[in-house]
Formats: structure tokens, C-alpha cells, sequence
């Protein structure tokens, strides 16, 4: 039963004053008498009740943080901070409130005087102010009468009264401290209900306060998240492209892994509901149920790292005590060695570059690259495509100077062997080789060199024509030995050429021509004759230095272009360093190749001197690294170059805007020679083309014919004479004896036999011929090398051989005889074609006459071999068309052959260099000419050309569109 | 005020000004002409005082006549006042420009996507960009005292600007005094390396300019001269300098309102009165020229010069049309007298263009038809009864030797190149036979004798100035130098002002008259260099680029 209590005085609100040692003998009287005695009794019975009361209302605080500091973020670690602060201040209040009710004379009247009667702990309340006024001084009245009264008014009070009062305090702070027990119970049990059970999990208020004590996100004390009596397994598998087995690590250690495995943990949870996470701090994989209740989780490995179990709350990371550090074992690019490299070599000193290199990779190596750089320019090709299992390849590779990339570039190229190994994930996995430098021919150069050669022979007549001069007024006796200095002069001009390779055949057959014609030359004509000879000469040299420098400037304007280019990206602070390398690489090749221009006579002065004033505008802007205006001139001077005439071109000698009195000036044109001679070579190459033409038409009708002509009628025939053969050498023995003997020779007659057998039985009757002849020239052999050889078993008697060759030698005739027949009948299907043919030929060898005739004109420079050549290449033009009128096919087709190869003597093609019409003809080299026309051997670069697709075609089946010219180059080889 | 009223204004103004001149010409000590004067004066000053009075902004035409009148620091002030930007106002800039040289300051104002979809703007662009191109990096060399400013192409064409600025100076004095208009300064020349450039900074079309041999051009307020190096035989660029000069000139003084006949026509009259009268000028006979073309019905005419005599189809017809127009102009200033010339010049800077016609009536009293009439009959009066040469002859004193000819010439060449000087003169003389006058067959005669040190040979086959008729600038340097030795300096030296007039980087000019012996193996001349620093500067550039052989 309650009862209700009334309510106790209102404490006054300064409770506690310190008291004078007398006045606190008057208040709280003697040791257990007074109010002493009835507010320790009070206090004894309430205070350890509050007390409990405060402390397990601080567990709960105290617990209660570790629950919600376990959220991990940073807001609910900052309540439980607070939480953990107020149980604390709750404490320490409460100690310090104890301490001080004891002394507190105010609090003890009202809990005690007050308790069951409010009145008398009010009196009491006014009776302790008064003791206090009166203490303090005599104007508040007497201080005996104020003790006086406070002592009546506490006498007043009942310890009964006092002590029911505080029972009932006390049972109330009881009703309190169950459920507040109960709560701090739970909470350090870690109560929680998870999924459908209740669990107890103590260590969650750990976990909370490691999680409240975390710093930087990583709690200060590990705790272990799984299992440890089945240690976790920690597998390291490599990347696949390595086809190496996976390895099992354990927590705690210290591994080398490549770079791109992937590390499996794989472990039994301790406690459930956690958030477990492999970490290396930064980053986090976490766990997931495997589905046969472990946990797994996946690390790429990428880099070196530590990484940890943890389980993460919140923010926070709880590690496990153990890390495993894997260091990554990079995959290295492939290593490369080319020899030789690093090195620098000059173009024009080389036959061809070779490039042998060695590639290593750690582990496989996919794809090695021949790398061509120049300028902005890359060539890749491929040199190698591989599995990527081959750690180590050797190799080689050669580039010829007239490689097509390497003869347009201008700038100095730079080749590296570069080799890729077999990991796919990285974009740039090429291991590099140490460079070759190649550094091509200045601009120019081989023009000049041959402009040289030519300057050399003009001065050599010069110096031959100022001597005859001065002979003439001198001593003329000395001209008796001019002979002897033309041949000289002839054979210094051969040693001349022989020393340039860059001298067109036509070129040398028309100085050579000019030069050999003052040899033949009386005295009185061998000045004006000289004069002619140098005048050709002289102007041969300046019109080509002229196309030269036309030339030359052009290819200059590309480096003009790329200068612009390399300027432009210069003003791009990104590519600024290597741009500018570019740009002075350019104008160091510009530079050089205006020097060369410049010695090219007028055209190439006029614009090498150009060049190199221009070159010095962009160098202006360029050292000033004002690369906007380096580019607008290079661009300027690009285009200049591109339009390569003369400065002032016009046909006036100077303005007509001002000025009086123009000069005089002579003609440019001072000799025609050279161009009369170029147009004879162009004609002459016509007509060789032309008559090739010709034969491929020839050659196409007798095939055709040959497929119209009906050989059924010798089918049966042909049958049994092929077995016949057949039976006849069957007595001659195998092959497998020992070359050179009697017996080799007859097993290779039993061979031959055996092939006309077979051409028989397909009708092919020019094929059987043919085996038929070399089986009966076997028989032959046979015959001569037993007369030498002891007695041998395995041969046939000596008359029996006899009777089996001259059994061969009857087939061979019928086949022959049926061939000639089918000739005859494939003749007579061509001869409509062959007619037509004839005609042809006929125009063509009236062509033929003509340029021969035109050729002995006066001021003609055609050798007389050339004129000799083509005199008998008419000849036989005129026997050709004769035997294809005739119908002879076969006969006239080789007469046109023969007569074809005299063509192609006489032919020494034009002076010109043709350099620019190289260049086209290299663009469009992809399409092989259709006709089959062998090329000129002057032509060095077509003619290697010519010579592989001839070996190519060598390797396939009759046929095709270079059959004709095939069988033309294999005779030539032949002779 | 709107630009359409400021040209009514003008417009206005200029007719009034147009009849006080013809008064002026009827009464021109009386008080009336002053009064008159001063009235019209105060006609043309109020528009502008009244704009001046109350600030307002230029207009687009007042800025196009400053910069037309190349008087580039008004223009570039009246620019800076404008405050409403325009496209014309865009393309005045860019033009200011282009005179002031900055062809990059142009460029990258007409880089502007409006301004190049104008026929006018994209134009002007086209020109800036090649402009820029021909001009980036070159060297520039002022002179400010004497207000030049120079363009290379050619560094080593610095060697020449001594010269050019000599014959600048002079021509600007000559034609300020007889056309009563000076330029502002700096004048601004830019020297090409090539026809190429030429027509890239001047905007003439490379294939008119090559058709015609153009060797400078005179716009955008700036002489454009091609370098002597380009042409392998030299030209006339002194008289060449005048000569454009002379537009720009005519240009400022009529606001590019003459009509090209009469641009032409001064400008060949100008080319030579800068400088006293030189040999071989008497055989620019224009009014036989014209005569005889007229005659055989080549003629160009007047009025039909099209947009340029360097757009003439041929050589030939444009030494025709500049043959009339001289011809033309020379007849109308002997009968009007200089002070009509200045007094029409002034006119036609107020009319406009297409406004000769008026300008000459005002000036003169006739038409231009009538003076072309007039000018026709006087010429049929003056060679009537005579026989003149063909128009080949009266076109060119000098020939294109016949095949025959350039072989013996090429022969010697070789011959002297090789270091057989004597044989060198010896293989050129027969042709003297019959071109004996001909200064480029006797330089060849007499080098060879110079360079093995026969200097009597040398005078002998040299000869006299009377002797020949045509000239050469070797063989102005060669009797230079001969003249020289003789002790007759101021001989020499007018002999070899002669040769640098026409090619001073040839090393026989460049050197007056001293090369590097071919017959002592190239050695160089025995004698002293050129006296003085700018001869000796030439002959030093002139041995470095005469090195063909």
C-alpha cells in the first residue's frame, strides 16, 4: 500500500552554505542526536537505492553507445560518444550530489523536518536562515534564541516519520531499477533478434566500441572474422594468357604473384550478419555466401598491396589480425635486340639493309613489327605473327634502298624491330629495339652527280675544241694526232659513265654516239664537227638539269609541307618538343637538298638559291620560336616549289613597264640533238612494243587454232601404239642404279618411253615427240656407256637394245609425222589471223626501214650497233611476214622473235632520267601489264620486278599473261 | 550624318569646285578668282569643320579616301572613333591593313566567317592570306630619317637598298615637283625574290604577270619590285622604282580616281625625269610607237587598257598600250602645260571615278574623245610623209639572235668558262660582222682579251658608247673598268651606274667590271675591290650569286 506523502517544503535556493564549525554544532548538533541523526537515517535508507538506481541507468548509457557507435557512420558513432559522456557526467553527479547531501542542512530539514509535516520544515527552513542572520551578526537579534528555536523545531521531528518517509523513497527507486537492469543486461548480451532467432552476441558492445574508437576508418583492435580452426583458403590464380596452375597462400604471408591474377578467399564466417570485406584499405570486395555457408570473395590484382579480412561497420573497417602482402611481379614488355643498333648509316653507301634481331619476352611473345619512322611518318609491317607461347625469336629481315617507303622519305628514317608479347589487356605492350638510323641521300644529289658526269664530258670538248683552235693558229702539224685525242676523249667518256650508275643507257648511247663520231671525223671537219658534239652535249646537260631541277624542287616542296606541318603542331604546347625536332630535321634537309638544287645550272641556281633565301625567312621566325610565321613561309615555299619554274618567267628579258633601250640576248635552244635522238628512242621503243604486241597476237591465234584442230582421227592409233611402248621397254630396267652407267641411261629410257606412252594415249603429240626424242637419245647413251662397262646382266643384249631402238624410232615417226599433220591443220585454221598478222608485220617493218633510214640522216646521233640491229631486225620482220603469209605459223612466230630480240638491241630508250615518270608508273605498279612485253634492262627497278614475276611464273602451269614473255626472257637466259 | 548624304555633299561640293576652276582658268589674276577661291575653300571645309565642331563618328567613306590617299595614321585615327562596328567598317580595317604592310593583322580580321561570305571580304582574304604567307618571317629594314621602309625576301638583297633608296628619294622629289603631290612617309617597298611572291603580296594573277613580264607593282599603297637576281639578264629596275612610284603618286593625288591611261601614261612620262638624260633613252620612241601601231591596226587604245596593262594579253601589246598612253599623255601636257596636269589631278580627287571626261573639259575645254582625236591627228601631221621601222624594231632596240648566232654565243661561253678567253673572243667575232653595235655580242669580244689581261684587245674590241646600239650591262662595267684605267673616273663612275641600273648582281657589275679570271683558274681579280662600302658590299653579293658556269 502507497501512501501518499506529503509533499516536503520547498528547499530554499541556496541550499548549501558552508557553516562556521559553531554554527554547524548548533545545526546539526551532537554525534547522534539531532538532525544528524534523523538525515543519516534518511540517507541510509535512500541513498544506496538512488545509488544502484544511477549506475545501471550508466550501463545502460554505456552499452547503449557501443550498439549505436556500431552503425559505423560517423553521425551515430557521435551519438554514442555522447550516450558514453552522459552516462559518465550521470556518475560523477551523482557522487559529487552524495557527497554534498550529507553536509546539506537545508536537504536534510526538508527530508527530514519536512517529510511528514510541510509546515514544520518550513518553520525549520526560516529557523536555519534566522541561526544564519543571527550568527553573522547582533542586529538580527540573538543568536541564543535563534538556536534555541531551531533546536525545539527539530526536536519536533520524529525518527518514525522519518523513516517511513525514506522506506517509501526508497521502494520507489526499487520499481526503477529492474527494468533498467534487465535493459543493461540485454545490452551487454548483445541481444538482437536476426532473421528468426534471438541471439546473443556480447561481442557486439566490442565491436561497438572498437568501432567508436576507430580512427582514419580502421578500428585499433583486430578481431577475427573467420574461422581459424579451418584456415580460410586463399587461392592466387595467374592470368589465363599465362597457362600456368593457380597457388594456395595463406594469411600472413608474403607472395610474388604476376600482375593480372586473381586472389580467391574463400573462409567460414565467425559470426554471422557482418559485413566481411577483402581490403587493402582503399578498396573493398566484399564476401558473399558461397552457397555452402562459407564466404568468398575475388581480389584482381593490379598492383603490390596488404590485404586484410575485415568486416566493415559503417564507415569503419574491424581488420583481422593477419594480412596477406602480395607483391606484383610485372609482365614485362618484350625485350628486343636488333644488331648493330643503335647505329647510323647513309643510304646511298648500302646494298641493302640487314636487320637481324632477337626478341625475349617473360612469358610469350604474339607479334613482332619491322617499324619504319621519318618525320610524322610511320610504316608498320609485320614481320612475325605468333602464338604467344614462344618466348624467344630470332630472326631477319632485309630492306633495300629502293624499298618504295623508304625512297619517298627525305628526313632521316628511323628503324626499329618492335615486338608485342601476349598479354591483352594492356593497349601498349610493344618492347622496342635500339634504332638504325638511316639517313637518305641529300635532295639532289644523284642528280647532281650525273649532271657532273655530263658537265665533265661538255668540258672535255670544250678543252678538245679550244685545243684544236689554238693548234690551228699555231702549229697545225699538231692536228696530225687528233685521232689519237678523240679516242681518248672516247675512252674518257666511258670511264665516266662506268663511274655513275645513274646514267641512262640512252643517255650514254647518245654522248657516246656524239662523241664517237669525231673518231670518224677528217681534219678539216673535226672543228665544226666538235663544235656540233659539244653543242649536243651542252644542251643535252642543261635540258636535263632542267627536268632535274624541276624535280628536285618538287620533292623540296614536300619537305616544305613538312616543315609547315611540324611548325604547326609546334604552336601546340602538347607536341611542342617533338614537333620542333621535326621542323629542324625538314630544314636541315631542305638545306641540303637547295645546295644540291642550286648546282643544277639556271633553273636549279635560280631555285636552290630560292630555296635557301626562303628557308632562311622561315629560320627568321623560327629562332625567334615564332612557328605561326615559320609555317606561313615553309607553306609559302611549298607551294612555290610545287610550280617549279623560273623565278621570272616570263619570255621577256626584263619588265615592259619601264626602261629604255632592251638588250640583245641569244636563244636558249642551241642545239636540237638530243631531242632528235629522243624522239628516234621513243619511236624505236614504240615499234619494240609495238612488234611485241604483235607476236602475243600471233602466238594467241596458233593456240587458238591449236584448240579447234581435231586429233580424234589418231586416238585408236595413238592407243596402241602407246602400248606398244609400253611393251616394248618393259624388259629395260628400273630406276635406282648408279648414275653414269649403262644401266641408269636404259632405266632413264624406260622413263621417257614411258612418258610418250602416256602423251600418246592423251594425244598430246608434241610432248610424246619430245619424250620419244630423249628416250631414243637414252637408248643411245645406253648403248655407248655398256661398250665401256664390263659385261652387264641386268641390261638387255646389245641386238635386242637395237631392235627396241629402232622399234621407238618407227612410234617417234608416225607421232612426228601426226604432229606435222595437226600443224598442218592448226595452220590452216590460223591462216585467216596469220594473214592479218603478216600485214602488220609487214608495216612494222616498213616502220622498221623508215626509222633506219632516219636514223643515217645527217644530225642524227644513233649508234651505228643500234642502226646495225634494227637493219637486221627488218630483215628478219620481212622473213616473218613471209613465212605468216605462207601460213607457217610456228616459222613466223619465231622469226618474230628473233627479230624482236634485235629490236630490243637496238632500242637504248630516250637521255631523259625519268625520275618523275618512276614515280607514276610506282604508284600504279599493282597492275602488272597484261601484254607480257619484256622490259628494257635499263630500267633496273622494272626489270627486277620483271625477274620475280618471271620466276613466279616459272613456278606455275603454262599459261597466263605473262606466258609470252616468259618464254621469251627463259630463251634469252638460255643463250 | 548617313554616309549616302555625305556623298550628296561631296558630291555637290566637287561639281562647284569643278566650275571655280574653269573660272579660275578664264580669270586668273583677278580678285574675283580669289573670291571665288576662298568661297569654294570654305565649301569643302564646312562639311568637314561642321562635322569636326560637333565630334561626330568618321564615315565609312572618309576612312576609305584617308587610306586610299595612303595616309594610313588618319585613316587608323578615324578608325579609333568609330563605335558602331560593321562588316565595310571590318573591311576598311583589314585594308588599313594591308597598306600598313600587316598583312597577318589583315588575314585575321577577315578570318571572320561574315566578312568571307562577301564577294569584296573573301577577296581581300584570299589576298591577306597569301600576303601573309609571302611575307612571314622576311627581314625589314627603316630608314626613318629619310622615312623608307623595306621588305626582303631576300636577306642578300640588302646589299641593294643603298641604291633603291636613292633613286626613291630622288623620284619623290621629281614627281612631287612636277605632279604637286608628295607621299606620305614612310614609303613602303616590299622586294620579292620571285613572280611568285609578287603576285602572292600584290594580288596581280600570277600567269598575267608572267604573260607580260611585270616586275613590280605599285598598290595597297606600297611599291612591290621584283629583285634584280630574278631576271637572269637584269632589267631596268631603277627607272622601275620611278615608275610605280610615280602611281602611288597619282594614286593619292586623284584618290585613285585617274583613269588607268593616265596612270600609265604618267608614270612612263615620270620614269626618267628623276634622272639627267642617259644613252640609249632616245630610242623609247612612243609616239612612233603609237603612230605605226595605229597605222597596221595594232593599236590598243586608250580606252581600252581593260583593268591593267600587265592583264594585256601579250608583251608586245602592252609595250603598245604604254607606248600610247605615253605618247598620249606627253601631247596633252606640251599643249596644256604641267600646271593643267596638277590642276586635273586635284579635279578628278573631287569628281570620282568615271568622271575624266568632265575633269578634262573643266581643265581643258575638251573631252577625252577630243583629245584622243586631237592627239591621232597630231601624230599623222608629225610622221606624215616619213617611213618608220616595223613596230619590232620601234619595240625593242636589242633582238633574239638567230640559232646560228646563239651557238657561236654559246660556244664562247664555253670557251671562256673553260678559261680560253682569246678562243672565247675569237669564236664571237665573226659575228660582229653583222650585229657589230650590239652591246651583248661586244662584251662577249671583248671579255675574253680582259680576262687573259690583253687590255688592248680589250679596249679595242670594246669600242665606243657611239659605237653601239644597243646596250649592255656588261659592257657598260667592262668600259668602266677600261675607263677607269685610263684615269677618266667620272667616266667609269657613270658607266658603272649605268650597268647597276640595269643588273648589279651580275659580278662583272657588281665588281665594276672585275670578275674572277676564268684563265688563271678562277683566282680572283688582281686588282683592288670596288672603293667604298656599298660597292664593296655589292660586288661581295654579286660573287656569291653570279656562280653559274
Amino acid at each position: 500500500m502507497s501512501v501518499a506523502a506529503p509533499s516536503p517544503p520547498e528547499k530554499p535556493k541556496k541550499v548549501h552554505v558552508e557553516q562556521p564549525p559553531a554554527l554547524a554544532r548548533v545545526i546539526w548538533g551532537n554525534e547522534g542526536q539531532g538532525l544528524s541523526k534523523l538525515w543519516n537515517r534518511e540517507r541510509e535508507l535512500v541513498e544506496p537505492m538512488v545509488g544502484n538506481v544511477v549506475k545501471v541507468v550508466m550501463a545502460a548509457f554505456a552499452l547503449g553507445a557501443a550498439h549505436v557507435a556500431r552503425g559505423g557512420v560517423i553521425s551515430l558513432r557521435g551519438v554514442g560518444a555522447s550516450m558514453l559522456i552522459v552516462a559518465l557526467v550521470l556518475g560523477f553527479t551523482w557522487v559529487r550530489f552524495a557527497r554534498r547531501a550529507r553536509t546539506d542542512a537545508a536537504l536534510a530539514l526538508v527530508r527530514t523536518l519536512g517529510a511528514k509535516d510541510r509546515e514544520l520544515g518550513e518553520k525549520g527552513l526560516r529557523a536555519l536562515s534566522l541561526l544564519h542572520e543571527t550568527a553573522k551578526g547582533e542586529a538580527s537579534g540573538s543568536s541564543e534564541l535563534a538556536q534555541l528555536h531551531f533546536e525545539k523545531l527539530v526536536a519536533r521531528a520524529s525518527l518514525v516519520d522519518v523513516e517511513e518517509s525514506a522506506r517509501r523513497l526508497g521502494s520507489r527507486y526499487r520499481l526503477l531499477f529492474w527494468p533498467l537492469l534487465l535493459l543493461a543486461g540485454a545490452l551487454a548480451l548483445g541481444v538482437n533478434w536476426s532473421g528468426k532467432s534471438l541471439r546473443f552476441e556480447p561481442s557486439r558492445v566490442l565491436e561497438g566500441y572498437n568501432v567508436l574508437l576507430a580512427r582514419g576508418g580502421r578500428a585499433p583492435v583486430a578481431m577475427a572474422w573467420l574461422e581459424r580452426r579451418v584456415a580460410p583458403e586463399v587461392v592466387i590464380k595467374p592470368p589465363l594468357y599465362l597457362r600456368e596452375p593457380g597457388n594456395s597462400v595463406a594469411f600472413g604471408e608474403h607472395t610474388r604473384e604476376p600482375k593480372g591474377s586473381e586472389i580467391t578467399v574463400r573462409g567460414l564466417p565467425v559470426r554471422p550478419g557482418r559485413t566481411l570485406v577483402l581490403t587493402d584499405g582503399v578498396r573493398d570486395e566484399e564476401f558473399v555466401d558461397d552457397g555452402a555457408d562459407a564466404v568468398v570473395a575475388h581480389w584482381p590484382l593490379e598492383q603490390s598491396t596488404t590485404l586484410y579480412v575485415a568486416a566493415r561497420f559503417g564507415d569503419v573497417r574491424i581488420y583481422e589480425p593477419d594480412a596477406l602482402v602480395v607483391d606484383v611481379q610485372p609482365d614485362t614488355v618484350p625485350k628486343v635486340e636488333l644488331q648493330g643498333a643503335p647505329q647510323t648509316l647513309h643510304l646511298n653507301e648500302l646494298e641493302s639493309v640487314e636487320l637481324r634481331y632477337r626478341a625475349v619476352d617473360d612469358h610469350g611473345l604474339r607479334q613482332i613489327d619491322l617499324v619504319l619512322r621519318s618525320g610524322g611518318k610511320e610504316q608498320r609491317r609485320t614481320l612475325a605473327r605468333l602464338d604467344g607461347h614462344a618466348k624467344l625469336e630470332n630472326g631477319g629481315h632485309a630492306l633495300a634502298p629502293n624499298d618504295s617507303f623508304l625512297k619517298r622519305l627525305f628526313l632521316p628514317v628511323v628503324i626499329t624491330i618492335e615486338a608485342k608479347d601476349n598479354e591483352p589487356l594492356s593497349a601498349d605492350r610493344w618492347g622496342k629495339s635500339a634504332a638504325i638510323t638511316l639517313i637518305p641521300p641529300a635532295l639532289g644529289a644523284v642528280q647532281v652527280a650525273r649532271t657532273e658526269v655530263l658537265l665533265g664530258v661538255r668540258d672535255a670538248l670544250t678543252e678538245f675544241l679550244a685545243w684544236q683552235l689554238h693548234a690551228k693558229k699555231s702549229d697545225p702539224r699538231a692536228l696530225v694526232s687528233q685521232k689519237e685525242r678523240a679516242s681518248a676523249l672516247l675512252a674518257d667518256t666511258a670511264r665516266a659513265f662506268q663511274q655513275n650508275a645513274n646514267l641512262t643507257p640512252g643517255l650514254e648511247a647518245f654522248i657516246t654516239t656524239e662523241v664517237s663520231k669525231l673518231t670518224k671525223l677528217s681534219e678539216a671537219e673535226l672543228i665544226l664537227g666538235t663544235e656540233t658534239a659539244l653543242l649536243s652535249v651542252d644542251m643535252l646537260a642543261r635540258r636535263l638539269a632542267a627536268d632535274d631541277a624541276r624535280f628536285v624542287a618538287k620533292q623540296l616542296s614536300e619537305v616544305a609541307k613538312e616543315m609547315a606541318s611540324a611548325a604547326h603542331q609546334a604552336q601546340a604546347p602538347e607536341g611542342s618538343g617533338r614537333s620542333v625536332a621535326r621542323f629542324d630535321g625538314a630544314a636541315g634537309v631542305l638545306k641540303e637538298g637547295g645546295q644540291q638544287l642550286r648546282q643544277l645550272l639556271e633553273l636549279g641556281h635560280d631555285l636552290g638559291t630560292l630555296t635557301l633565301s626562303e628557308l632562311d625567312r622561315i629560320l627568321r621566325a623560327r629562332n625567334r620560336e615564332d612557328f605561326f610565321h615559320a609555317e606561313l613561309a615553309s607553306r609559302h615555299l611549298a607551294l612555290r616549289l610545287s610550280r617549279p619554274n623560273p623565278s621570272f618567267g616570263s619570255a621577256a628579258s626584263g619588265g615592259s613597264e619601264a626602261g629604255q633601250g632592251s638588250q640583245s640576248s641569244a636563244q636558249g635552244d642551241t642545239s636540237d640533238a638530243d631531242q632528235k635522238f629522243d624522239e628516234w628512242a621513243s619511236q624505236m621503243e614504240r615499234l619494240a612494243q609495238e612488234h611485241a604486241r604483235e607476236i602475243d597476237s600471233v602466238e594467241r591465234a596458233l593456240k587458238d587454232a591449236d584448240s579447234r584442230v581435231d586429233a580424234e582421227a589418231f586416238k585408236k592409233e595413238a592407243a596402241e601404239r602407246a602400248q606398244a611402248i609400253r611393251e616394248l621397254v618393259e624388259g629395260l630396267p628400273e630406276i635406282g642404279a648408279a648414275p653414269e652407267t649403262a644401266e641408269a641411261a636404259a632405266a632413264l629410257a624406260r622413263e621417257y618411253a614411258g612418258a610418250m606412252a602416256q602423251n600418246l594415249e592423251r594425244l598430246s603429240l608434241e610432248n610424246a615427240v619430245g619424250s620419244g626424242r630423249d628416250a631414243l637419245s637414252s637408248l643411245k647413251d645406253t648403248d655407248r656407256k655398256r661398250r665401256v662397262e664390263s659385261y652387264n646382266y641386268s641390261l638387255p643384249d646389245p641386238e635386242e637394245l637395237r631392235q627396241t631402238e629402232g622399234k621407238l624410232q618407227e612410234h617417234l615417226a608416225w607421232a612426228e609425222k601426226a604432229l606435222e599433220k595437226l600443224k598442218e591443220q592448226s595452220s590452216a585454221q590460223a591462216r585467216a589471223q596469220l594473214s592479218a598478222s603478216a600485214n602488220r608485220e609487214k608495216e612494222l617493218g616498213s616502220w622498221a626501214e623508215q626509222l633506219g633510214r632516219r636514223g643515217r640522216e645527217k644530225g642524227q646521233s644513233v649508234s651505228e650497233q643500234s642502226l646495225q640491229s634494227l637493219g637486221k631486225a627488218g630483215e628478219l620482220m620481212r622473213e616473218a611476214e613471209q613465212a605468216l603469209e605462207a601460213g607457217r605459223g610456228e616459222a613466223g612466230r619465231d622469226l618474230q622473235l628473233e627479230a624482236q630480240k634485235y629490236l630490243e638491241r637496238a632500242s637504248t630508250g630516250t637521255t631523259q632520267a625519268g625520275e618523275e615518270e618512276e614515280e607514276e608508273k610506282e604508284a600504279s605498279s599493282n597492275a602488272a601489264p597484261a601484254n607480257g612485253d619484256v622490259p628494257k634492262a635499263e630500267r633496273n627497278r622494272q626489270a627486277a620486278e620483271f625477274r620475280k614475276r618471271v620466276l613466279k611464273g616459272l613456278g606455275q602451269a603454262n599459261g597466263g599473261k605473262l606466258a609470252p614473255a616468259v618464254k621469251r626472257y627463259a630463251e634469252g637466259l638460255l643463250q | 550624318m548617313s554616309q549616302r548624304r555625305a556623298f550628296q555633299v561631296k558630291r555637290r561640293n566637287a561639281r562647284f569646285f569643278g566650275t571655280g576652276q574653269k573660272l579660275c582658268a578664264q580669270a586668273r589674276k583677278g580678285l574675283i578668282t580669289r573670291f571665288m577661291l576662298t568661297v569654294l575653300a570654305l565649301c569643302i571645309a564646312v562639311p568637314v569643320t561642321t562635322h569636326a565642331v560637333l565630334g561626330g563618328q568618321p564615315t565609312l567613306t572618309q576612312i576609305s579616301n584617308a587610306i586610299t590617299e595612303m595616309d594610313v595614321t588618319r585613316a587608323a585615327e578615324l578608325i579609333s572613333k568609330v563605335k558602331t562596328p560593321s562588316l565595310d567598317l571590318a573591311l576598311e580595317r583589314a585594308r588599313l591593313a594591308i597598306y600598313f604592310g600587316d598583312c597577318d593583322g589583315a588575314a585575321a580580321i577577315l578570318r571572320a566567317p561574315d566578312l568571307q561570305a562577301t564577294k569584296a571580304g573573301a577577296s581581300l582574304n584570299n589576298l591577306a592570306t597569301r600576303c601573309a604567307m609571302a611575307t612571314a618571317g622576311s627581314l625589314i629594314v627603316e630608314d626613318k630619317p629619310k622615312g623608307l621602309w623595306f621588305r626582303l625576301q631576300d636577306a642578300d638583297d640588302k646589299v641593294l637598298l643603298p641604291y633603291i633608296a636613292d633613286v626613291v628619294s630622288k623620284a619623290l622629289t621629281q614627281h612631287a615637283r612636277d605632279l604637286g603631290t608628295d607621299l606620305p612617309r614612310p614609303i613602303r617597298v616590299d622586294l620579292v625574290r620571285d613572280l611568285f611572291t609578287l603576285s602572292a603580296i600584290s594580288g596581280l594573277p600570277l600567269q598575267a604577270a608572267e604573260t607580260t613580264g611585270t616586275v613590280a607593282v605599285a598598290r595597297w599603297g606600297r611599291v612591290t619590285l621584283l629583285s634584280p637576281r630574278a631576271a637572269p639578264e637584269g632589267y631596268p629596275w631603277q627607272d622601275t622604282v620611278a615608275h610605280e612610284l610615280s602611281h602611288l603618286v597619282v594614286s593619292r593625288a586623284t584618290r585613285d580616281n585617274s583613269p588607268l591611261w593616265l596612270q600609265e601614261g604618267l608614270a612612263k612620262h615620270q620614269e626618267t625625269r628623276w634622272r639627267p638624260v642617259e644613252p640609249f633613252d632616245e630610242q623609247y620612241q612612243p609616239d612612233k610607237i603609237a603612230y605605226v601601231a595605229m597605222a597596221t591596226g595594232q593599236q590598243v587604245g586608250l580606252d581600252q587598257l581593260g583593268s591593267s596593262i600587265a592583264m594585256l594579253p601579250s608583251p608586245q601589246a602592252a609595250s603598245i598600250a604604254f607606248a600610247e598612253v605615253t605618247s598620249f599623255v606627253r601631247f596633252w601636257i606640251g599643249v596644256n602645260g604641267a600646271t593643267a596636269l596638277r590642276l586635273l589631278l586635284q579635279d578628278l580627287r573631287g569628281l570620282g571615278p568615271d568622271a575624266v571626261d568632265a575633269g578634262l573639259k573643266s581643265v581643258s575645254g575638251y573631252s577625252l574623245a577630243n583629245w584622243d582625236k586631237r592627239w591621232r591627228h597630231s601624230l599623222r601631221e608629225k610622221f606624215k610623209g616619213q617611213t618608220l621601222p616595223s613596230l619590232d624594231v620601234l619595240l625593242g632596240g636589242g633582238v633574239v639572235f638567230d640559232k646560228k648566232v646563239s651557238q657561236s654565243v654559246r660556244l664562247s661561253d664555253l670557251l671562256f668558262e673553260r678559261g680560253h678567253g682569246v678562243a672565247s673572243s675569237e669564236r664571237i667575232f665573226p659575228e660582229l660582222e653583222q650585229h657589230g653595235a650590239d652591246g651583248f655580242l661586244r662584251f662577249r669580244y671583248a671579255r675574253g682579251f680582259a680576262d687573259e689581261g690583253d687590255q688592248a684587245g680589250t679596249d679595242r674590241a670594246l669600242g665606243e658608247l657611239s659605237d653601239l646600239k644597243t646596250p649592255h650591262f656588261g659592257w657598260f662595267a667592262l668600259k668602266g673598268y677600261s675607263e677607269r684605267l685610263r684615269g677618266k673616273v667620272e667616266a667609269a663612275e657613270h658607266l658603272f651606274a649605268l650597268a647597276v641600273a640595269r643588273h648589279p648582281l651580275s659580278e662583272v657589275v657588281g665588281c665594276q667590271g672585275e670578275w674572277q679570271r676564268r684563265s688563271q683558274g678562277y683566282a680572283a681579280a688582281t686588282s683592288q675591290r670596288p672603293d667604298g662600302e656599298r660597292a664593296r658590299l655589292l660586288c661581295e653579293a654579286a660573287r656569291r650569286w653570279d656562280t653559274i658556269r
